[in-house]
């Protein structure tokens, strides 16, 4: 069996990227604004479905790709006025049953668009690279790339640009920074579409290698809080990380203990992770640094 | 007092005669998910038993010993969950519906089995869920296979092509499937046939790759795919993906249309089905009562059935004629007539039924449909060359 | 330059400060004195906009900022340093400088040197995050921030808390040298030391309502203030 570990640990990579994908916007908004967004699911989800319509209707991929991003960024801006800015006040319980409930609205919705039977984009960069210990698709490849690019954009954001200064002063001082002139609402604004785009992003591609229906975010934001917990609240690099090694664990479990296990592997790692370092193993927040 | 009643009759007497007959109403109820994400099997099968139902009535309703009964059929929503199936069926109890059509969903089936059980004046006919242990043949009865049919169909498929050894990927969500797992692989090994791995996946994963690895490493001739056609596409592409040259044969329902959502065409080509005979297979073989109900069903609705339309089909027909039989609308008596009920009974019938014993339909509440494996080729199954249905129903 | 009249605030269903009225002169300087629990952050919060006024007004330069946004008040010269320092923790003291200029654009060369020329501890430590500083240093960046922001009025809510007497010493130098550039103030503060040092004018404040108002000198030295309201 360990002649099959390469080709286990690949699997884990790719499995892991695509995770971590997911877990890097709901981490920055999660950081920033402690916000549980639940719909981040949801965004993937429009994402994925906006792509596979546009592709239907005879566009290139590659060019539904940043058009369905976009469009889930309006989606997100309006999530967060109808959802959560209202009750921005009202506390965690109040914030997470929105969530929940904003969650449970898109998936009806789609389901009344689109159905409930799942589909999937043809994938737009088929084939596969062949080595000697392990086998990995090109598109799989592309979705590792896009998921440390989406690190790499957001990183920047956030610590190259104006807009990154203040997103950081909110979530480290929301009182200082109002007294900073610094127009929350748009930085509030601002953060949530950088969410929204990464979830959209992330739908985008991988409809492209998972079937696309309703509830298709369920699963994945899920997994993408379970790295919250690993790689810490708010903590970018953590989120990559945390995706990486929720992937590949959950690869060896299924490979070397059984493939009936796999989900009990994710949950005992986050319980393991929640008694020996509560805070993640990063620690919270790198998004504030 | 007197006045009363006259006016009491009267009244019956115009309601009556507003809907135009004398007829007595008969509601027939049903538990398929109509809405939430198996709605795209359970919403055709509510449709085709409308359609009849109201066929039925356009007639003059339903026949039963003298009396003439309007069908309606009420509808409850499952959505495939257990919780759901439950008080769906509740509620249609509460609502004095004698007559359950389905569930289509494996997890439902077991759910509601210990009400259905304990009713006597209640009947139901499974028209979906494959499950074990849910038919008891006093007042649950099933026109759908067993899950053993469905293994039956692959341990034919093994043997006749020689295959020396397989590997099983089960859907452990899917209860039909789970339960008979072990004894599915019992008789591939007794039939001579070595099993190399058994794995596990479970509705909506999208990541099939750990165990794909390692069963492409045992070498098995085939890899066999237990669960449904969303994950079974998926795998599909995974496992050539990650370089499995081997036969990939599926064990399940599997709509054209569904599978070619989730992988192109091409890369199905050459995949085998082996399952119960359903409705599409039985539109290729022109069975006449299937190309009747394909038309009817595509002139109200606008589209093809699916391929769960002939269990529900059958299932009324089955229903309605043992009714007539027992010319009583009471539960017992009904179940009765099913218990004695010939294959060649029941008119209407598209799927061609194994009669057992003395040509009868059920033992112990368990119908034997006939199965068969399709090969994928273009954009949809195709039945192997010389393939042939020994017609065993009135058509 | 700044006139409050009758302003009365408060969260929720408590209202904390009734009808309270104060002026502060251009140039000039003004303390609020008063005990714990008597009003002296909700005011800081009212006229920074923190806090929305339920009654009366908030008069600055003339122009009516009573439901302006706290951003809106900044940009028009009213900048707090609020209580507790609130500088950012995780943020080198550049990039909190680089936030008190805010509503100008990133610090242009004259505004960071000013703010060094200041304290220059901060020069030294322009790249060590701001939460690893002690209390004192925390509490000169705060107030190098807010410079950052060039202010006409500074607003400062308690600025010697937890501090010790060396660095209340060095944040009086400070407010004295920041006073001498013409930029009016407006302290709320406990601690009679300061407010000695750098008032003018002086309220005092009880149960959210203005007690007593007169030349600081004059109010800070009557024994009756200093036994009542500040429990000395």
């Amino acid at each position: 069996m360990l002649e099959l570990l390469p080709q286990q640990l690949v699997n884990g990579l790719a499995l892991g990227s695509s995770y971590a994908l997911i877990a890097l916007g709901l981490t920055l908004v999660f950081g920033v604004l402690q916000i549980p967004n639940f719909p981040h699911g949801e965004l993937y989800m429009l994402g994925a479905s906006f792509t596979y319509v546009l592709v239907a209707y005879g566009m290139n991929f590659w060019v539904a790709v940043p058009i369905a991003s976009l469009a889930v960024v309006i989606v997100g801006i309006l999530l967060d006025q109808v959802g959560y800015r209202r009750i921005d006040t009202g506390g965690n319980l109040s914030l997470m049953i929105s969530a929940l409930a904003m969650s449970t609205v898109l998936q009806q919705v789609a389901t009344l668009i689109w159905g409930a039977e799942p589909h999937t984009t043809l994938s737009p960069l088929p084939g596969v690279l062949r080595t000697a210990y392990f086998s990995i698709g090109y598109y799989q490849m592309l979705i590792f790339a896009a998921t440390i690019a989406c690190w790499l954009f957001v990183w920047v954001v956030l610590h190259r640009s104006r807009l990154g200064l203040a997103i950081r002063a909110m979530s480290q001082n929301k009182m200082a920074a109002q007294l900073m002139g610094i127009d929350l609402i748009w930085i509030r604004i601002a953060t949530f579409a950088i969410g929204a785009l990464i979830g959209g992003f992330a739908g985008s591609l991988l409809g492209a290698s998972f079937p696309i229906y309703p509830t298709m975010g369920l699963n994945p934001v899920l997994k993408a809080f379970v790295i919250l917990v690993i790689g810490g609240v708010g903590n970018l690099w953590g989120a990559i990380v945390g995706g990486f090694v929720l992937g590949i664990l959950e690869i060896l479990v299924s490979a070397y203990i059984s493939s009936q296990l796999q989900d009990i592997g994710t949950f005992a790692v986050l319980v393991i992770v929640l008694i020996v370092r509560p805070n993640g193993l990063f620690g919270r927040a790198e998004v504030l640094r | 007092m007197k006045m009363m009643k006259t006016l009491l009759t009267a009244a019956t007497f115009l309601s009556a005669s507003a809907v135009g007959s004398f007829a007595e109403n008969l509601t027939l109820g049903e538990l398929h998910p109509v809405t939430g994400p198996a709605s795209f099997y359970g919403l055709v099968m509510s449709q085709t038993l409308k359609l009849r139902a109201e066929q039925t009535n356009e007639k003059g309703g339903l026949d039963v010993g003298g009396t003439k009964y309007t069908l309606s059929i009420a509808t409850g929503d499952d959505q495939a969950q257990a919780t759901k199936g439950v008080a769906a069926l509740r509620k249609l109890m509460t609502d004095d519906v004698h007559f359950i059509f389905g569930p289509l969903a494996s997890a439902v089936a077991p759910a509601v089995k210990p009400i259905i059980d304990k009713q006597t004046d209640l009947l139901q006919i499974i028209d979906g869920s494959i499950a074990d242990g849910v038919v008891n043949g006093k007042n649950s009865f099933r026109v759908q296979a067993s899950a053993d049919t469905y293994n039956n169909a692959v341990l034919n498929y093994l043997t006749e092509n020689k295959v020396k050894s397989v590997a099983v990927m089960t859907d452990r969500s899917h209860q039909g499937f789970v339960m008979s797992e072990k004894r599915m692989g019992e008789s591939i090994e007794k039939a001579g046939v070595k099993v190399t791995g058994l794995e596990h996946f479970q509705i909506g994963d999208t990541d099939f790759s750990a165990q794909l690895t390692n069963l492409r490493a045992s070498m098995p001739d085939a890899l066999v795919l237990r669960g449904y056609p969303g994950e079974g596409a998926l795998i599909t592409k995974q496992a050539e993906a990650l370089g499995f040259k081997g036969q990939i044969v599926w064990e399940m329902g599997a709509p054209p249309s569904t599978v070619m959502k989730n992988i192109p065409s091409a890369q199905m080509d050459g995949v085998t089905n082996c399952i119960p005979r359903m409705m599409a297979d039985y539109v290729r073989l022109n069975v006449p009562n299937a190309l009747k109900l394909q038309e009817e069903f595509k002139k109200k609705y606008g589209e093809d059935p699916g391929e769960n339309a002939s269990f529900s089909n059958d299932a009324f027909w089955i229903l309605t004629t043992a009714m007539q039989k027992a010319g009583s609308i009471k539960a017992p008596d009904v179940a009765k007539a099913l218990t004695e009920m010939k294959v060649t009974d029941v008119p209407n019938l598209i799927i061609q039924y194994q009669p057992y014993e003395n040509g009868l339909l059920f033992k112990d509440g368990q119908a034997n449909p006939p199965s068969a494996c399709q090969v994928w080729k273009g954009e949809s199954w195709q039945n192997p060359p010389g393939d042939k249905i020994e017609m065993t129903t009135k058509n | 330059m700044l006139s409050i009249e009758n302003l009365a605030a408060g969260y929720d269903r408590l209202e904390v400060l009734h009808d309270i009225s104060i002026k502060v002169e251009e140039a000039g300087s003004v303390v609020v004195l008063g005990p714990n629990g008597a009003g002296k952050s909700t005011l800081c919060r009212a006229i920074s906009g923190l806090l929305p006024c339920r009654h009366g007004k908030i008069v600055f330069d003339g122009k009516d900022m009573t439901g302006a946004s706290p951003a809106d008040r900044v940009r028009a010269g009213i900048v707090q340093v609020p209580e507790g320092r609130q500088v950012f923790p995780d943020m080198t003291v550049l990039e909190n400088l680089r936030l008190g200029s805010w509503i100008h654009g990133e610090p242009k060369g004259p505004d960071l040197q000013k703010a060094f020329d200041l304290f220059p501890r901060l020069a030294e430590r322009r790249n060590q995050n701001a939460g690893l500083m002690s209390g004192g240093e925390q509490q000169l960046l705060a107030l190098a921030r807010a410079m950052m922001a060039r202010p006409s009025l500074l607003l400062l809510d308690e600025p010697t808390q937890g501090l010790s007497p060396v660095a209340i010493e060095q944040v009086a130098t400070a407010l004295i040298s920041i006073r001498a550039q013409g930029v009016s103030i407006l302290l709320v503060e406990q601690n009679l030391s300061l407010a000695e040092a750098v008032g003018e004018r002086a309220y005092v404040l009880e149960t959210g309502r203005c007690a007593l108002e007169g030349p600081a000198a004059e109010l800070l030295s009557s024994d009756a203030v200093a036994a009542s309201y500040l429990g000395h």
